[in-house]
């Protein structure tokens, strides 16, 4: 029998590729430049297919119009923005958030005890309980109300964070020690250990839904670490907005190792750690609105 | 230009077929033509020209001649043929031929008003019932007969107005006037007290027309003659009996019991032929009846017949009812027939043993329903679990509590969640027990959620626990731990609970979304103060989608919080209507003096769902002025709009009657016609019902 996949298979045109990159700007603020036209058709085709759609136009239309667009849609960007991740990832900047940033928080918090962290873009939780694990490992913060809120665009992700079961290749970085402790080893992989479960919270978000990202709780860091790189500037500077909102002052924000605030926005401190760069909320630091936080 | 005409001859050709031509030919021709022509062709020696002529006059304008022609030919005449066509063509008139009839009524003989009658009932017209109240009076029996039978015959609104004299016929001197008196009067629905029928029965004539009418009366007095009436009852008349045996059990428990005990004395044969009714295969309608009488009778072994019963879809509704009124006498046979039935069958009997299960029964019914839970068919295991709630012991709570822990439908868990809550509702101690022993964020702790939210703090040793544990279960893999956790922090978190909640605002899953926002909606802290409304303020203005938006509207009215007002008032004019209905639905929450005037504003949007909306919610309202804005919405230029609004004002009682009966004037819209109706008899205390036959016009 012949694969289907060897089958002609729907293409994708240079119109479609722009109406599809526009909803999805749209949509989620995500951009995307005309090199990715290979990557939608790739990511997308078979969508196309299992609807019993024509072509890709058909597709688009069916995002816009039909009643079942709103699901399809997050099915679309799930596959589109779908990346590859593991425990410990940029070590160095993970070093200098447990050396230099939880001792000056546990610091400044220990009167209310309380720490809160916001993995933005958590994809499928790995950042996350990377975070959970260094807070506890520190022993800094025993009996403290901590919370590490993972959120993603993608359901799926979500879904599968929330699962915590992991297959090898993503403790290419963990050590055997930390694997040891931290994980069991089930059928399908090696699963989070409950404690750390218990701290990390996740949940389906669009960073350029600014409604709803209201729900999520103040906190003293933000990660958002390679996810800056999907959105044009526009969308970006309505993203750190929004972490500017959510952060208590005098909290830091994460970001990649190739990405910064040039451009996108002046009201963080930059601040040189010893392994890395990171942004802060100054403390006491006045809203946009003129009112003092 | 000439009106086309008849051809000449035609009318009174030899060949029938030309003349049935010439009768579809008289809606092409001159009005003062046709009325001549139709009158001659009603009258024709062939049925087949008849039928013909009255198919015509529903074609025809209803012209005065036209009428007076008809009307005309209601008198005194040979042909029985003509009189009968001209009522069925005034009939089709309607409206028009009232006027036209009553004003020949005086000129015509006994025959002919009672004919006349027959025309009126024909119209179908509410504006025939003074005329035919009129008849009600006829020095002629007949007259009387046929006026009492067409008032049955109409049932329409304003009928009561005339039963005061259909009342009246039941003294009449003439026996059949009495007659159709008591068969229309129970036609219409109206039950005449025990006294008024008693005096009746002792008639030859009137005995079963009494029979079939006493159960109605609710009189237990009535047990005796209908049961003593049974051994001799035969057919139709025994089907008419155990119908109004069925009434007077559903009468009253006082009536229904006289009943039971007089059917104690009912000989073997009897009872033998009524199960035999039941059993029949033939005549749905006897069969339900008789199975609903065996029930109401208490016929010792008439369970199988109603378990038979149950099977059928038409019949299902009487052999269950048969069996509540069999009560515990059919646990035994229910639970031998569960134990060997389909799925369906097996669920129903479960589910009504477990109704009907006393003391003496429970402990079988609670066995069987355990032995259920692990029944393949989800219909089945839902029915167990409702059994339990209702015969479960504290015994039961971890074997329902197990079932959230595996991988149940929707609607089983569902029902999981109900019984498990109505049990720890009565075994408070277990429940806490139970809980308390469920691991954190493992799948125990949904049933864990369901039984803390039931009976309240602390179930884990301190407030601050339960809150720790539940928060914990927000973060399981399964949304349905995560649904069942969040109402159980809104009952008992307080304060702790608004940032768990307001997190899960972000699940993946839309369920549990949306069980966060209406969770917030219900949080509260120990002073009664809502703390959820921040948070559903900025997701009413910032909602990501229809669904969370209108979600967070209702949440917001819940909390019946003044800071929800700014949100919603302006909604109530959204040009979305789902949006302006959710905010009027929201705002019906609120204390009276502060969403009046919103609600009021709701009554002029231009879609007629949220006026229906805004109807339905200013009817809570002891507001002054809101009788004179429903009243204007009498006048919508949508009918359900109407029909809703007088609804709403028959409530208001008296002071609803003016504008009601102002819009009754000109109403065309026969269901707003009937809700006015409805509504101005529930006014005077009056209530007639067709279907089912029950009412009650008269005190008892």
């Amino acid at each position: 029998m012949i694969s289907s996949r060897l089958l002609p298979h729907a293409q994708l045109g240079t119109e479609e590729f722009r109406l599809l990159r526009d909803l999805f700007y749209e949509h989620a603020g995500l951009h995307y430049d005309d090199d990715a036209m290979f990557l939608f058709e790739r990511r997308l085709v078979d969508r196309v297919e299992a609807l019993g759609l024509e072509d890709f136009y058909g597709y688009y239309k069916y995002l816009r119009f039909d009643p079942r667009g709103p699901g399809e849609l997050e099915e679309a960007i799930e596959r589109l923005t779908t990346k590859e991740t593991y425990f410990f990832r940029q070590e160095y900047q993970l070093r200098a958030f447990r050396d230099q940033l939880l001792p000056e928080l546990a610091q400044t918090n220990a009167t209310r005890r309380r720490l809160g962290i916001w993995s933005a873009g958590c994809a499928t939780g790995e950042e996350a309980y990377t975070i959970a694990i260094l807070l506890l490992e520190s022993g800094l913060f025993r009996n403290w109300d901590l919370k590490v809120v993972g959120s993603d665009i993608c359901r799926g992700s979500v879904a599968a964070a929330r699962r915590g079961i992991y297959r090898e290749a993503a403790f290419r970085t963990t050590t055997h020690e930390v694997r040891h402790h931290f994980f069991a080893r089930v059928d399908d992989g090696c699963e989070v250990a409950p404690e750390l479960k218990k701290i990390c919270h996740f949940g389906q978000l669009n960073l350029m839904d600014g409604g709803r990202a209201l729900m999520i709780p103040q906190v003293d860091v933000i990660f958002c670490r390679n996810v800056l790189i999907y959105f044009d500037m526009k969308s970006r500077r309505r993203v750190i907005d929004g972490f500017y909102e959510r952060l208590t002052p005098g909290g830091y924000l994460l970001l990649g190792h190739s990405e910064s605030l040039l451009n996108v926005s002046t009201a963080f401190e930059l601040v040189h750690l010893r392994e890395d760069l990171v942004y802060r909320k100054p403390v006491g630091a006045w809203r946009f609105n003129g009112q003092r936080t | 230009m000439t009106s086309p005409s008849i051809p000449g001859g035609a009318l009174t050709s030899d060949d029938p077929e030309e003349r049935r031509r010439a009768a579809r030919a008289l809606l092409d021709v001159e009005p003062v033509l046709a009325a001549a022509g139709l009158v001659t062709l009603l009258g024709d020696e062939d049925w087949r020209v008849r039928k013909e002529a009255v198919s015509v006059v529903q074609g025809l304008a209803p012209e005065p001649n036209l009428l007076a022609a008809l009307v005309s030919a209601l008198s005194p005449s040979d042909n029985v043929g003509l009189r009968n066509a001209a009522v069925e063509a005034l009939g089709a008139f309607g409206v028009d031929a009232v006027d036209a009839i009553a004003a020949a009524l005086r000129g015509l003989d006994a025959d002919g008003r009672k004919l006349g009658a027959e025309a009126l009932a024909r119209t179908g017209q509410a504006t025939a019932l003074p005329v035919l109240g009129g008849l009600l009076r006829d020095p002629d029996p007949n007259v009387c007969v046929a006026a009492v039978e067409a008032i049955a015959g109409l049932g329409i609104d304003g009928v009561l107005e005339v039963v005061p004299a259909l009342i009246g016929c039941l003294d009449a001197p003439d026996e059949f006037t009495r007659l159709a008196a008591v068969d229309g009067l129970r036609a219409l629905g109206v039950t005449l007290p025990w006294e008024r029928l008693a005096r009746l029965k002792d008639e030859k004539l009137l005995e079963q027309a009494v029979l079939a009418s006493i159960g109605r009366t609710g009189d237990a007095r009535a047990a005796l003659p209908l049961v003593s009436a049974l051994p001799s009852a035969r057919g139709g008349t025994l089907v008419e009996t155990l119908r109004s045996v069925v009434d007077l059990a559903r009468a009253g428990p006082v009536s229904a019991r006289a009943l039971k005990n007089e059917a104690q004395a009912l000989d073997p044969a009897t009872r033998e032929r009524v199960i035999e009714l039941a059993s029949s295969a033939e005549g749905r309608d006897g069969r339900g009846v008789a199975l609903l009488a065996l029930g109401a009778l208490g016929v010792q072994g008439a369970a199988g017949q109603a378990l038979d019963a149950l099977d059928d879809e038409l019949l299902q509704g009487a052999a269950e009812e048969s069996l509540d009124w069999l009560g515990p006498l059919a646990v035994a046979p229910l639970l031998e027939r569960a134990s060997n039935s389909a799925p369906s069958g097996r669920a129903a009997c479960i589910e009504i043993a477990a109704r009907l299960a006393d003391e003496t029964n429970a402990a079988a019914v609670r066995t069987e329903a355990l032995t259920a839970l692990a029944d393949p068919a989800p219909e089945v295991v839902r029915a167990a679990l409702g059994a339990l709630s209702a015969v479960g012991d504290e015994s039961c709570l971890e074997a329902v509590a197990r079932l959230l822990g595996g991988d149940a439908t929707p609607a089983v868990r569902r029902a999981t969640e109900t019984s498990l809550a109505v049990l720890a509702a009565r075994f408070a101690d277990a429940a806490r027990d139970l809980a308390s022993r469920a691991r954190p964020a493992s799948l125990e702790s949904h049933a864990a959620a369901v039984l803390i939210r039931v009976v309240g703090p602390p179930v884990r040793g301190s407030l601050e626990a339960d809150v720790d544990f539940l928060a914990a279960a927000l973060t399981s893999a399964s949304p349905s731990v995560r649904r069942a956790a969040l109402p159980a922090l809104a009952a008992v978190g307080g304060a702790l609970a608004v940032e768990p909640i307001a997190l899960a605002l972000t699940d993946e899953e839309r369920e549990v979304r949306l069980t966060a926002v209406r969770s917030l909606g219900r949080l509260r802290s120990a002073e009664g103060e809502a703390l959820g409304v921040a948070q559903l303020v900025a997701l009413a203005e910032r909602a990501p989608d229809d669904e969370m938006h209108i979600a967070a509207l209702l949440a917001l009215g819940e909390t019946s919080d003044p800071r929800a007002l700014p949100i919603l008032r302006p909604l109530v004019r959204s040009g979305d209507p789902k949006a302006a209905v959710a905010a009027i639905e929201a705002l019906g929450a609120f204390p009276e003096a502060r969403r009046i005037e919103a609600l009021i504003d709701g009554l002029s949007h231009p879609a007629s769902e949220v006026v229906k909306a805004a109807v339905r919610a200013l009817g809570e309202s002891s507001d002054g002025r809101v009788l004179a804005h429903l009243a204007v919405s009498l006048d919508h230029e949508a009918w359900d709009v109407r029909r809703l609004a007088a609804d709403v004002l028959a409530h208001y009682g008296d002071i609803a009657t003016p504008p009601l009966r102002a819009r009754l004037a000109v109403e065309e819209d026969p269901l707003v016609r009937e809700a006015i109706g409805r509504a101005l008899e529930s006014m005077v205390g009056a209530h007639r019902s067709p279907l089912p036959t029950r009412g009650s016009y008269l005190p008892r």
